[in-house]
C-alpha cells in the first residue's frame, strides 16, 4: 500500500505540473488552451531531439523543454489568442473562438511530431542515472524524488507567489475584476504574456518528465494528458494551485488503486464518477471559491 | 465484454442503416462503373490507422503498400493500367472506420484494402460484407472480422503467431506466467484471456496474474510491483506502442528479472527505446528482415532503394502484400466489377503466392504463413526460431 501510495504521489506530481498551468491560463486569463496537451508533447519532442546521441545531462532536457514549452505558449498568447481578444467580440464569442483555435493549433503540433516520429514512440536520452534504494520497504528511486520535488517545489512557489508578491496580488485582481484591475494600473498584456509563458514552461517541464519517467511517449497521448489536466482542473478548482495538487493526488491515487486492484477498463469510470460527483456537490471544485471564473466557459 | 459489443453494433447499425437504405443507388454506382478490361488509372481505396494508437502500424503498412503500387506501375503488371492509391485515415477510431467503410462501399473502388487495428475492423466487416466489397484487412486478428467471404486477412492470425511461443518458452523452462494487456484492443484481449491461457495449459503453466489496462494509460507502476513481487518465470505484454516501452522499463525497476514475451505489435521498432533493457523479449512474427526467399529477397531491395537505411518491418511486409494480392486478384478478372475480383481474390488465395512474407497461401481467407520466433538483442530484433 505505501509502495502504491509513492508511485501514485510522483504520478500525481507530473498531473499537477502540467495542470496548474492550464489552471491558471483559465482561471486568471480565462484562456482554455486545449494546445497545452499539444505544448507538452512538442516540449518533450523538442528535448529528445537536443539530447538525441548527444549524452545530454538531464538539467539541459529540462531547461529544454521548459523553454520551447514556454516560448511556444507566449507565440500562441501573441498570435492567436491576442488576435481573437482584439476582436472586440462577446466575452462568450471570444472565449468559444480561443477554444476552437487552440484545438486546432493542438491538431496541428501533434501532427507535426507525429510526422517526425512516424507515430512511433519516441525516449529522451540523458545521461542521468538515477540512483534506486529502499526507505521503510518501500522501493524509491532519485528520478522520482526529483519529479516530487520539482512538482510540489514548483507548486509551493507558485502559491506563495501568487497569495504574497506584488505581480501576484495583480494577477488575482486580473482574475477577479479584469476592468477595474485594469483602470488601477496593472499591465493585463505583460501578465497575460507572463502567465502563459510559466503555463507553458511548466507543461513543458511536465513533459519531458513524463517521458523520462515513462521512457517513452508517442504523440497520440497528448489527448489522454489533457483529459487527464481536465478533471484534476474540475476536482481542484479552475485557478487554484493547491486546488491542482490535491486533485491530481486524488486522481493519481484513484488510478492507481483501480489499475492494480480490478480491471484498468475500470479506471476512467471510477476518475469520472469522482468528477461527477465533485461537479454535483462542488461545482466550484475543491479548492476554488465560488466567485472565481468557472462560469466563464 | 459487453458494452464494447453494444458500441460495436450501435455504430454499426449507425452505419448499416443508412448504406442498406441506399443499398440500390449504392450497388448501380458500383455496377455502372464496372466494366471488363482495366481503366487506364486505377484507383484503390485503402483505409489504413494512420494516427491514433496504431498510428505507428498503420503508417509502417502504408509505406510497404506504396512500394508494391511503385513496383507494379514501374513494371507494367497491369499492362497500361496505373495503379493509384486513395488513403483515408481511420485515426485509430471505431466510428471513423465504420464511416470510412460505408464511403468505401459507395465508391468506385473495386476493392478495399482494410486497416489493421481489429475494433476498427470490427465494426468495418458487416458493412463491407453486407455492401458486398471485397476486403482486405492486414493484422486483425480478433474474432468476429472475417464473417463472410468478401473479407481476407493478408496476415496470418495473431493466435497463431502467440501460440508457437507455448513450446518456445516451454523449452527455456518457463512454468509460471503474468499477463498485462489491453482490454480495449479486442486482439490482445483474445490473446491473453484465450490463447495464451490454452498454450499455458498445454505446457503446465501457472497464470499467477492476468492484468487488464487501456490504451490511454500510460503509468503501470502499481502492476510492475505487484509481478515483480511475483515473479512469475515470463511476463507476456499485449498492449500497444509505447506501453510496451514504460512495462518493461518500469518492471525492470521494480525488480523483476524474468523473461518478456508478447504478441507482433512488439515489433516495428516499439521496443528501440528501451535498447538492451529489452533484451529477451520474444514475440511471433510473419516477417523479420533476417528472413530470405524470392518475394521477401525483392521486397528488402524495393525497401532499401525507396528507404535507404531504414529497417523494414513486419507491418510494411504486410502492407505490401496487401497491394499486391489485391492487383494479382484484379489482373485476374481483369475487370474492375466487384464479384468479379471477388473471383479474382478465391483463384490467387488458391494458387498462393510469393510475398514479402515468404510463401503465401490461405485457409478460410485467413493468409497462412509459417513465421518466426524473434528476440530483441542488442537493440535489434534477430530470428531465434524458424
Amino acid at each position: 500500500m505505501l509502495q502504491q501510495l509513492f508511485d501514485a504521489t510522483v504520478l500525481a506530481s507530473i498531473y499537477t505540473l502540467f495542470a496548474v498551468g492550464m489552471s491558471l491560463a483559465w482561471g486568471i486569463l480565462g484562456i482554455l488552451n486545449l494546445a497545452h496537451g499539444a505544448v507538452l508533447m512538442t516540449s518533450a519532442f523538442a528535448a529528445y531531439v537536443w539530447a538525441d546521441d548527444r549524452g545530454a545531462s538531464l538539467w539541459s532536457v529540462l531547461l529544454v523543454g521548459l523553454v520551447v514549452g514556454g516560448v511556444l505558449s507566449l507565440i500562441l498568447e501573441a498570435g492567436p489568442f491576442c488576435v481573437i481578444r482584439r476582436s472586440g467580440d462577446e466575452h462568450e464569442a471570444i472565449e468559444l473562438r480561443t477554444i476552437i483555435a487552440s484545438l486546432g493549433i493542438s491538431s496541428i503540433l501533434v501532427a507535426l511530431v507525429a510526422n517526425q516520429t512516424s507515430n512511433a514512440p519516441f525516449s529522451i536520452d540523458t545521461a542521468f542515472e538515477a540512483a534506486r534504494f529502499e526507505v521503510l520497504g518501500v522501493r524509491v528511486g532519485a528520478l522520482q524524488l526529483l519529479i516530487i520535488g520539482v512538482g510540489l517545489g514548483i507548486s509551493a512557489l507558485l502559491a506563495v507567489f501568487l497569495r504574497r508578491s506584488r505581480q501576484g496580488r495583480a494577477l488575482r485582481a486580473l482574475e477577479s475584476d479584469p476592468e477595474t484591475a485594469l483602470l488601477m494600473g496593472i499591465s493585463a498584456p505583460v501578465l497575460s504574456s507572463g502567465t502563459m509563458f510559466v503555463s507553458g514552461a511548466l507543461a513543458g517541464l511536465a513533459g519531458v518528465l513524463l517521458v523520462v519517467y515513462l521512457g517513452a511517449t508517442e504523440p497520440a497521448a497528448s489527448h489522454s494528458l489533457l483529459t487527464t489536466a481536465f478533471a484534476v482542473i474540475v476536482v481542484g478548482g479552475v485557478g487554484s494551485v493547491g486546488g491542482a495538487v490535491v486533485g491530481a493526488i486524488a486522481l493519481a491515487v484513484l488510478e492507481t488503486l483501480v489499475i492494480s486492484n480490478t480491471s484498468g477498463a475500470w479506471s476512467p469510470a471510477v476518475a469520472f464518477a469522482f468528477i461527477i460527483l465533485v461537479l454535483l456537490f462542488r461545482p466550484q471544485g475543491l479548492f476554488a471559491s465560488s466567485r472565481t471564473k468557472v462560469d466563464r466557459v | 465484454m459487453f458494452p464494447l459489443i453494444k458500441t460495436r453494433r450501435a455504430l454499426v447499425a449507425c452505419a448499416v442503416v443508412p448504406l442498406l437504405a441506399s443499398g440500390a443507388c449504392s450497388s448501380a454506382d458500383s455496377d455502372s462503373s464496372a466494366s471488363d478490361g482495366l481503366p487506364a488509372t486505377l484507383t484503390l481505396t485503402s483505409v489504413k490507422d494512420l494516427t491514433g494508437p496504431a498510428g505507428y502500424a498503420g503508417l509502417l503498412t502504408r509505406k510497404g503498400g506504396d512500394i508494391a503500387v511503385q513496383e507494379i506501375n514501374d513494371s507494367g503488371y497491369l499492362g497500361e493500367t496505373k495503379v493509384e492509391l486513395q488513403v483515408e485515415d481511420t485515426q485509430s477510431k471505431n466510428q471513423e472506420a465504420a464511416i470510412l467503410a460505408t464511403k468505401a462501399v459507395r465508391s468506385k473502388s473495386p476493392v478495399l484494402l482494410g486497416p489493421l487495428l481489429s475494433s476498427a475492423c470490427l465494426v468495418m466487416s458487416p458493412i463491407v460484407q453486407n455492401g458486398k466489397l471485397p476486403t482486405i484487412y492486414t493484422q486483425a486478428s480478433a474474432p468476429g472480422i472475417n464473417i463472410g467471404k468478401y473479407i481476407y486477412r493478408a496476415t496470418v492470425p495473431g493466435d497463431q503467431l502467440v501460440s508457437k511461443l507455448g513450446p518456445f518458452l516451454d523449452n527455456r523452462g518457463v512454468k509460471s506466467i503474468g499477463l498485462i494487456y489491453d482490454t480495449d484492443v479486442p486482439t490482445d484481449a483474445e490473446f491473453a484471456e484465450n490463447t495464451v491461457p490454452r498454450f499455458a495449459k498445454k505446457y503446465g503453466m501457472d497464470i499467477v496474474a492476468s492484468k487488464g489496462v487501456l490504451t490511454s494509460n500510460n503509468d503501470f507502476t502499481a502492476i510492475a510491483s505487484e509481478l515483480a513481487r511475483k515473479q512469475p518465470d515470463a511476463v507476456g505484454i499485449m498492449v500497444a506502442g509505447a506501453q510496451h516501452v514504460t512495462i518493461v522499463k518500469q518492471l525492470r525497476e521494480a525488480g523483476y528479472e524474468g523473461q518478456f514475451f508478447g504478441q507482433i505489435g512488439a515489433g516495428g521498432g516499439n521496443l528501440k527505446p528501451l535498447g538492451k533493457l529489452a533484451d529477451g523479449f520474444v514475440w511471433g512474427s510473419d516477417f523479420n528482415v533476417e528472413m530470405s526467399g524470392p518475394g521477401t529477397e525483392n521486397f528488402k531491395k524495393l525497401w532499401e532503394e525507396k528507404y535507404p537505411g531504414e529497417v523494414p518491418t513486419n507491418f510494411a511486409a504486410q502492407g505490401y502484400d496487401q497491394v499486391w494480392f489485391a492487383v494479382r486478384a484484379i489482373k485476374e478478372a481483369n475487370s474492375t466489377d466487384r464479384e468479379k475480383v471477388l473471383q479474382g481474390l478465391e483463384k490467387v488465395a488458391a494458387d498462393g503466392f510469393d510475398g514479402a512474407v515468404g510463401r503465401v497461401t490461405f485457409k478460410d481467407r485467413d493468409e497462412q504463413v509459417e513465421g518466426v520466433i524473434v528476440e530483441w538483442r542488442d537493440g535489434k530484433e534477430v530470428i531465434v526460431e524458424e
